[in-house]
């Protein structure tokens, strides 16, 4: 991910820590650093979510689109990811300097959503075979601070479960082309999604014999390796990757160990989501900026 | 997409025309034979030869059966770093891989497409760590991948082929990388699968939850997992399980490859002394 430069004196000092199972800000290996979450902020999209995990912050927008569905699959809808690294993340991201990393973190995101029990594409679908939705799902990364592909993960599930798509009716066909109608926002005839079994992803960093979960940008700097495993929130693994130039060591237990802890992590992760999620939606906060 | 108005435009998109075939679980005939006749855990035989690319500083063809990777290696140059903070004191492999147009069922683009730049990714981060960087410092080497036919297991086939083009291109690496995939649903498991297993598994049948497509980069000497790239659904155990059965398999792929590369050593040595021979 984004490199930044630290010294020999600061690795050992961070590594030291992680033996005894202390990290720099006072979290053990396996916690979570305090999740900020808002939902609904970006007006003109179908959906929003904004996650702030410590110092990573990634603002998700969701927008529906009526398309054509795809014709080996009539019955369903499509699903398109895009990563905007900003430039105000980090002077790295100038120009085409995010290119490798967008590409990378929007193909793991659609792998981890690939399979139909992550999410049901047939939802989707307008009219078999003729009509379809397309959700386009952009994730603008406004700061980078560690653990980037676990926080975009949370926010498109939480704007996957702020978004609601207008009903359409078939008013008419006109040589072969359908007229729809859609529902306007004001007539409330809009559906939720089925975003339930979205999975969250979870890096895991190796750091000798431990591994971080939720490594901060300093700790991502001094990891021989990271695995990021997609987990669902009926313990199933939907995704892995093995990013940068790091490798694991194949043996049976080391990997048993791993992935049981990302699975673990990632039921964990999805519930308190789910429950921040659902806490969200009862209560109408009022209006507030991005910033605040 | 931007467009390359240099080159003479095929049609935005392409469409087989012949019905898509019906992805259900009658891959599997009587017997427990696959439609090809392999057994489930049986891998397609593999063909493999270095130097095929005479302009390339190394380079390496393989065949799985309709699988066809064909790779090169170029010499390694300075990476085009715009100011002093952006050079590295490690090296990097620099992978571009491609399905050519013709390779699929679908015609593709000329131009890489978004599975091609996460398959390049994919390659880059399986080779790397195979690789001994901190030999070239702020060099890149050049690998690039052309898929000339595919039909499943294509990304695993690379990693094999690219492992072998980089040792006949004499990079310094820790060892041979070889890739390896399965793709499973329900209770069958595929080894090596073809394209239509690896569709049906990415995909799932009706009624099964566990499905889905994995490929593994090896660096057996080691012992060490470079790449794990998975896209499906399954539970931890099984896995995991599934990982260390596959590693047993990478050795005796990784014997193949050095045994080839050891031929390749040996007849370029013998032409080299029959070369001086005639001086």
């Amino acid at each position: 991910m984004a490199d930044i430069l630290l010294s020999e004196a600061e690795k050992t000092f961070i590594l030291h820590g992680v033996r005894d199972n202390v990290r720099n800000d006072g979290r053990s290996c396996s916690e979570f650093r305090p999740i900020e979450l808002e939902l609904g902020l970006v007006e003109n999209a179908n959906g929003s979510a904004r996650v702030r995990l410590a110092n990573t912050d990634v603002l998700v927008a969701v927008k529906c689109e009526i398309d054509n569905p795809p014709s080996n699959f009539p019955d369903e809808g499509k699903l398109d990811f895009f990563v905007d690294c900003s430039a105000n993340a980090t002077p790295q991201f100038e120009g085409k300097g995010g290119e490798q990393l967008a590409v990378e973190l929007a193909a793991l995101m659609s792998r981890a959503y690939q399979t139909r029990e992550s999410f049901n594409l047939s939802t989707l679908s307008i009219i078999k075979g003729m009509k379809c939705w397309k959700l386009c799902i952009d994730v603008l990364i406004l700061e980078c601070g560690g653990s980037l592909i676990d926080a975009i993960s949370m926010g498109t599930k939480a704007a996957l479960a702020d978004t609601k798509i207008p009903k359409v009716s078939v008013i008419g066909s006109d040589e072969g082309t359908l007229e729809l109608e859609l529902a306007d926002e004001a007539d409330g005839r809009e559906e939720p999604l089925d975003w339930h079994h979205a999975p969250c992803l979870v890096t895991l960093n190796k750091l000798e014999d431990s591994l971080l979960v939720d490594a901060s940008a300093e700790e991502e700097a001094c990891c021989a390796a990271a695995l990021i495993v997609g987990v669902s929130p009926n313990k199933k693994i939907t995704t892995t990757s093995i990013p940068g130039h790091g490798s694991f060591l194949a043996d049976s237990k080391i990997f048993a160990r791993a992935l049981n802890l990302a699975v673990d992590v990632g039921v964990k992760l999805n519930t308190a989501l789910e429950a921040a999620i659902k806490k969200h939606q009862t209560l109408k906060p009022p209006p507030r900026g991005f910033l605040d | 997409m931007p467009v390359d108005h240099r080159r003479i435009q095929g049609p935005e998109c392409s469409e087989d025309y012949r019905k898509p075939k019906t992805l259900d679980a009658a891959l599997l005939k009587k017997g427990s034979r696959r439609a090809d006749g392999r057994k489930c855990g049986e891998q397609r035989k593999i063909f493999l030869k270095p130097g095929v690319v005479s302009q390339a500083k190394g380079s390496a063809y393989i065949e799985l059966d309709h699988t066809k990777v064909i790779c090169s290696v170029f010499d390694p140059r300075e990476k085009a770093s715009r100011n002093l903070e952006q050079q590295t004191v490690r090296g990097e492999i620099f992978c571009e891989f491609k399905f050519a147009s013709f390779s699929g069922v679908q015609r593709r683009s000329h131009q890489q497409e978004a599975d091609d730049k996460e398959y390049s990714l994919l390659l880059k981060n399986a080779l790397e760590p195979a690789v001994c960087l901190h030999e070239f410092p702020n060099f890149q080497v050049d690998v690039q991948v052309l898929v000339l036919q595919d039909d499943g297991s294509s990304l695993a086939a690379a990693i094999t082929c690219a492992g072998l083009a980089l040792a006949d291109a004499a990079v310094p690496m820790y060892d041979l990388p070889v890739g390896l995939s399965k793709a499973f649903s329900g209770d069958t498991e595929f080894f090596d699968p073809t394209g239509a297993e690896e569709r049906m598994c990415l995909r799932g049948v009706d009624g099964e939850s566990d499905h889905g497509v994995f490929t593994i980069g090896f660096l057996p000497t080691f012992n060490q997992v470079s790449q794990l790239f998975h896209s499906g659904h399954i539970s931890s155990d099984r896995f995991g399980k599934m990982i260390s059965e596959v590693g047993t398999l990478a050795a005796e792929v990784h014997k193949a490859v050095q045994a080839i590369l050891l031929s390749a050593v040996k007849s370029s040595i013998d032409s080299s002394d029959n070369s001086k021979l005639l001086l």
